[in-house]
């Protein structure tokens, strides 16, 4: 069995993964530059922030899913579920505050039922959010026979409004729910245990936390980041959606990996995860203004993604190459 | 080889007590599940329990029904691939340029199914040696493999015709009154079955997905029949493509969009585990009839398709929850 190489030089390994990703970012804005002079400007910035906004909002939800050793495929339906529960509630009330609460309590809901058969239940959940990505994106179809629904009041007002002027308040929005989500990750219990059980779930379980109520609470996390997601792209457009979030559930899940996260559970870090965001951010838009089409902007993400994946991956088993040997010791012990 | 969490969970799987027993009852559970729905269907629809309509069901599942097999013995090594349902569409694309600009049909069939093969062969190459995780690695190539298609597809303006030729022929075509497409399933599933249940290689399958470090110490090449098993998936995958091109008659991009959470569902309904180690070709066959019936069902009593999926997403989770609760009772452990 392959352990990684021990030894080298272990200083530069070090510094490669710390600022790896950081480093293949500036590169990836450079290439971009050098491709279309136009690239680096404040229209582009804008382009980053408003564009991607609900794919770091998701990024953060599903870090602490991932965290937990879980991962919810679901997400991306999600939104278009509650952007139509928000868009038809407010097609046959009229009130939009009544609506946004009635999406938050459906995401609330689903949250609930898809963390609940994970968390109690037992089951994968790949398998439940599998489910969730039909039936979710089903139902969003379905409520309104697939027929968008145009909205007007404050959730449009906020995703163009720009406090102070220049700063689109969005860009605040999101600076913010990550810092709450920070928060919560690293200066309190639930943040500890959360590590606890998606790094050793057996250790966690005897050490008497309450393994089933994290793993659901981080479903439930995602749900609700699925909720504010789905907030900022209707609000964007001005139109709930059904199709809203097509896609969106491979970014997010693709950020938080590039950001270091192992889908096995137990690490994973908010700040690199925004790094991955970025990344994804820069190379969606910088794709985009070089004019490819659908087909040749899929090949070149997908290419792209790739090969940051194996380059990160291999920096990684070097150097955690102790860890593994540490992880291997305990299968030993389990058999 | 590269050890994840879920080796190591096989390797704590294998000191369960009563594996076979749990294996016996998942296949019970699956086999109830699927009689429960026939019956419901047959008594409260007239038009479901006819032959016409039996192998109708027989010819739609056809694609993800192939499509599974290499799913399956997947998800019994540990592994899992998610670029099936763009596979699909390149080996879709593939099959129909060579009909569309005169090409020898088969030759088309044939290069159809090497494109798959190669995806699989790098997605193999990208989780066994680069060491990326399956879902990322996957993930990946769904994206690029949907691209390639799309960017050849393009060639065409993106809609490519399929009536006549060999390819209609499999499509349109029958043989004892079974469609072409159903047999090639059979066919399919005939040699699965065999390969995993009669041969040194499937048992070394089972092994690995049993505990892939002991199967490693035991001297098998875990690496290469990963491997091999991503390969098989993708050429599969290209042989669905070609089935779909050859039913529909027609190619074009929506092909294949979500078919890899159908299938994989399917697998899974059939009691694999995403964890690794279990997985019968014979049980994925009935998750598969599982989702044709539902899908079926649904179009019979007219049901739009958005809430089609709606129900066929509930009836997936509710299968699974009910396969997983007979198997907690009859097993008797929590």
């Amino acid at each position: 069995m392959k352990l990684g190489r021990v030894g080298g030089s272990p200083d530069v390994s070090r510094l490669v993964r710390r600022y790896g990703l950081g480093l293949m970012l500036a590169a990836l804005v450079f290439v971009f530059w050098l491709l279309n002079p136009n690239f680096v400007g404040i229209a582009t910035l804008d382009n980053v922030i408003t564009q991607n906004s609900a794919i770091a909002i998701l990024a953060i939800g599903m870090t602490f899913v991932i965290i937990s050793g879980n991962i919810d495929v679901s997400v991306g339906a999600a939104m278009g579920f509650l952007a139509m529960v928000l868009g038809v509630v407010y097609r046959n009330t009229g009130s939009l505050p009544l609506a946004v609460t009635v999406s938050a309590l459906a995401a609330l809901a689903v949250g609930l039922f898809q963390g609940g058969l994970v968390g109690w239940l037992r089951i994968s959940s790949v398998i439940v959010t599998l489910a969730g990505f039909i039936w979710l994106r089903g139902v969003a179809f379905g409520l309104t026979s697939a027929s968008s629904v145009p909205i007007e009041g404050f959730l449009v007002d906020i995703m163009l409004a720009e406090v102070p002027p220049g700063i689109p308040l969005l860009l605040i929005l999101v600076a913010a729910v990550f810092a709450v989500a920070w928060l919560l990750l690293n200066r309190t219990r639930f943040g500890r245990y959360l590590h606890a059980v998606g790094g050793d779930e057996g250790g966690a379980a005897q050490a008497a936390l309450p393994v089933a109520a994290l793993k659901t609470s981080a479903m439930v996390l995602a749900m609700f980041a699925a909720f504010g997601a789905a907030m900022v792209e209707t609000g964007r457009l001005a139109v709930a959606q059904p199709n809203a979030g097509i896609g969106f559930e491979l970014d997010a899940i693709v950020a938080v990996v590039i950001g270091g996260a192992v889908l096995t559970g137990g690490s994973g870090s908010l700040s690199r995860t925004l790094l991955g965001v970025a990344f994804i951010a820069v190379l969606n838009v910088g794709l985009n203004s070089l004019g490819l089409r659908d087909a040749h902007f899929l090949v070149a993400k997908g290419l792209v993604i790739l090969s940051v994946l194996a380059i990160e991956v291999s920096n990684r088993s070097r150097e955690s190459a102790p860890s593994r040997a540490t992880a291997n010791d305990r299968q030993q012990e389990t058999v | 080889m590269t050890v994840t969490s879920r080796d190591r969970q096989n390797e704590q799987d294998t000191t369960v007590p009563g594996r076979r027993l749990r294996d016996r009852a998942g296949s019970f559970g699956i086999v109830f599940v699927a009689a429960a729905l026939f019956i419901t269907f047959s008594v409260t629809s007239e038009n479901f329990l006819t032959v016409t309509n039996l192998l109708n069901i027989l010819q739609q599942v056809s694609v993800i029904g192939v499509i599974a097999v290499g799913m399956t013995v997947l998800l019994i090594l540990g592994g899992i691939d998610l670029s099936v349902g763009s596979t699909a569409l390149l080996g879709a694309t593939v099959a129909g340029l060579f009909t569309t600009y005169g090409w020898p049909d088969a030759l088309g069939i044939a290069m159809a199914v090497a494109a798959g093969a190669t995806v699989g062969l790098a997605n193999g190459l990208l989780i066994e040696k680069a060491g990326i995780d399956p879902l990322i690695a996957t993930l990946g190539s769904l994206i690029a493999a949907r691209g390639v298609a799309q960017m050849l597809l393009l060639l065409e303006d993106s809609w490519i015709w399929v009536n006549e030729g060999l390819l209609a022929a499999i499509g349109t075509g029958s043989v004892l009154g079974i469609p072409y497409t159903t047999a090639v399933m059979a066919i399919v599933y005939a040699i699965a079955a065999l390969l995993l249940l009669r041969t040194a290689t499937g048992r070394r399958i089972y092994a690995i997905g049993g505990g892939a470090v002991a199967a490693h110490r035991a001297g098998i090449a875990v690496t290469r029949i990963r491997i091999m098993a991503y390969v098989l998936s993708g050429l599969l995958a290209g042989l669905g493509g070609v089935l779909v091109a050859a039913r529909v008659g027609v190619v074009s991009p929506p092909i294949g969009l979500g078919m890899e959470f159908v299938v994989i569902t399917a697998v899974i309904l059939g009691g694999a585990s995403i964890a690794g180690g279990s997985g019968r070709v014979e049980r994925t066959f009935l998750g598969v009839l599982i989702i044709g019936m539902v899908l079926n069902y649904m179009t019979i009593r007219g049901i739009a398709a958005s809430w089609q999926s709606a129900v066929t997403g509930l009836t997936i989770l509710a299968a699974t929850v009910l396969d997983h609760w007979l198997r907690r009772t009859t097993e008797g452990v929590t």
